[in-house]
């Protein structure tokens, strides 16, 4: 199974990210009778958009044809659209990726829910000013 | 005579102080309308009890694919900033609602032509008068304000369509009051475009001056003639307000302070009259003697 996970780090001894739209890579792995295949990582570019990172990150999420994504939270529009693209979301355990693969391959991973209301992402191009 | 009511902090007063205000010209026979362009948090209806009328939707284009026409190229997503249309290679592209900001910039790219323009409601504009009669005579003052829908950023549109509204119907008033949001960005901007007064509500707080410097900067760059209002006058450091005064070369035209009475009458839902809102209320007339400009 093709398994994806937001890192803070590009390689299986990373730390898992706890944020999903802005982590720093998604690594990419096929998981083949609880071996670790293809390993892929790919850095992030959305760190920096105003708006929307988490819609880009499961973009490319998508477009690596991955059936599940770990992470410790996704956003309600990236989880809209990992919800249209039928990919799975799973919640991580602080630890490295490596971990959390582990975890997964073994079936113990719970599944994760959207958590805060839309359009109120960790947007850095705020727009309320407001103190 | 147009003026905003602003400040840039936010808390400092500028719902209460320009609620009070409406009041005050509406009892000296002038016809207002009070225009709230805080569109995340409009509360001047709050403030004065009034009723509350839909008068016209917000809208903005919201692009609909026709897949029969859709190539898969993924050039709308593309050119989307807001990153609102997601295509992932060998798909139909999507459109998450809630992100898209109707600029239409997909549509014109879409060299198919599979786009089309659809609408979606992001805000409206409401009027509302006050119920309790005894207080306001509901013929001189009228509230307009503009809401935008929950979870939905395009605040701006929001503003942009209330101010319009008021503008169109600006000629039937006296004065027209604009409450504006906090701080010194677009909407605030928009609130303020064209106006003849500014009144800067401020309070004597390291952060009250911080923001005060950051609006009067602004205002002075828009070319509009501004005053300070010091709310909480009393409580904190005068000084602080005194020397962005002076410094800005900007006049302190009235001191409201910081009294028991004046959040009695807040949290009972009235709007506050005080001798020295009067006052303020005194001078803009004396100011521009019959009001119309």
């Amino acid at each position: 199974m093709k398994v994806a996970i937001a890192a803070s780090g590009a390689t299986l001894d990373s730390q898992a990210s706890p944020v999903f739209g802005r982590c720093s890579h998604i690594i990419v792995v096929d998981i083949v009778d609880g071996d670790f295949k293809d390993v892929k990582a790919i850095p992030n570019p959305s760190t920096t958009e105003g708006g929307g990172a988490g819609i880009k990150t499961a973009r490319i999420v998508g477009n690596e044809n991955a059936q599940a994504l770990i992470s410790g939270s996704v956003g309600p529009n990236a989880f809209e659209v990992l919800t249209q693209l039928e990919i799975k979301t799973y919640q991580m355990v602080q630890g490295t990726v490596e971990e959390n693969l582990t975890l997964m391959s073994q079936g113990k991973l719970d599944e994760l829910h959207p958590t805060a209301p839309r359009g109120r992402g960790l947007g850095v191009g705020g727009r309320g000013g407001r103190r | 005579m147009k003026i905003a009511i602003t400040g840039g902090k936010g808390g400092t007063g500028k719902s209460t102080i320009s609620t009070s205000l409406a009041v005050e010209l509406a009892a000296g026979e002038n016809k207002v309308l009070l225009v709230d362009a805080d569109v995340e948090c409009p509360d001047d209806h709050i403030i004065l009890s009034t009723n509350r009328k839909k008068v016209q939707d917000v809208c903005t284009i919201l692009p609909i694919l026709n897949q029969n026409k859709c190539l898969k190229c993924g050039d709308c997503s593309e050119i989307c900033k807001e990153n609102a249309i997601v295509f992932i290679k060998d798909r139909y592209p999507f459109i998450v609602t809630g992100q898209c900001n109707g600029c239409g910039a997909c549509i014109l790219a879409c060299s198919s032509k599979a786009l089309e323009k659809g609408q979606q409601e992001i805000g409206a504009i409401y009027q509302g008068k006050s119920k309790k009669s005894n207080q306001i005579s509901s013929e001189n003052l009228l509230l307009i304000w503009g809401e935008i829908e929950i979870g939905c950023e395009a605040t701006a549109l929001v503003v942009n369509a209330t101010r319009e509204y008021a503008e169109n119907i600006a000629s039937d008033y006296d004065y027209v009051l604009i409450d504006t949001a906090a701080g010194t960005h677009c909407n605030v901007i928009s609130a303020m475009i064209g106006v003849d007064l500014a009144l800067a509500v401020t309070e004597p707080t390291p952060l009250g001056k911080h923001d005060l410097e950051l609006i009067l900067q602004l205002l002075q760059l828009m070319e509009v003639e501004t005053q300070i209002i010091v709310n909480k006058s009393d409580i904190g450091d005068l000084n602080l307000i005194d020397d962005v005064s002076r410094n800005k070369n900007v006049p302190i035209i009235q001191k409201i302070p910081y009294e028991r009475e004046i959040l009695k009458k807040h949290s009972r839902g009235q709007p506050v009259t005080h001798n020295n809102i009067k006052k303020l209320s005194n001078a803009i007339t004396a100011k521009t003697v019959g009001g119309r400009h």
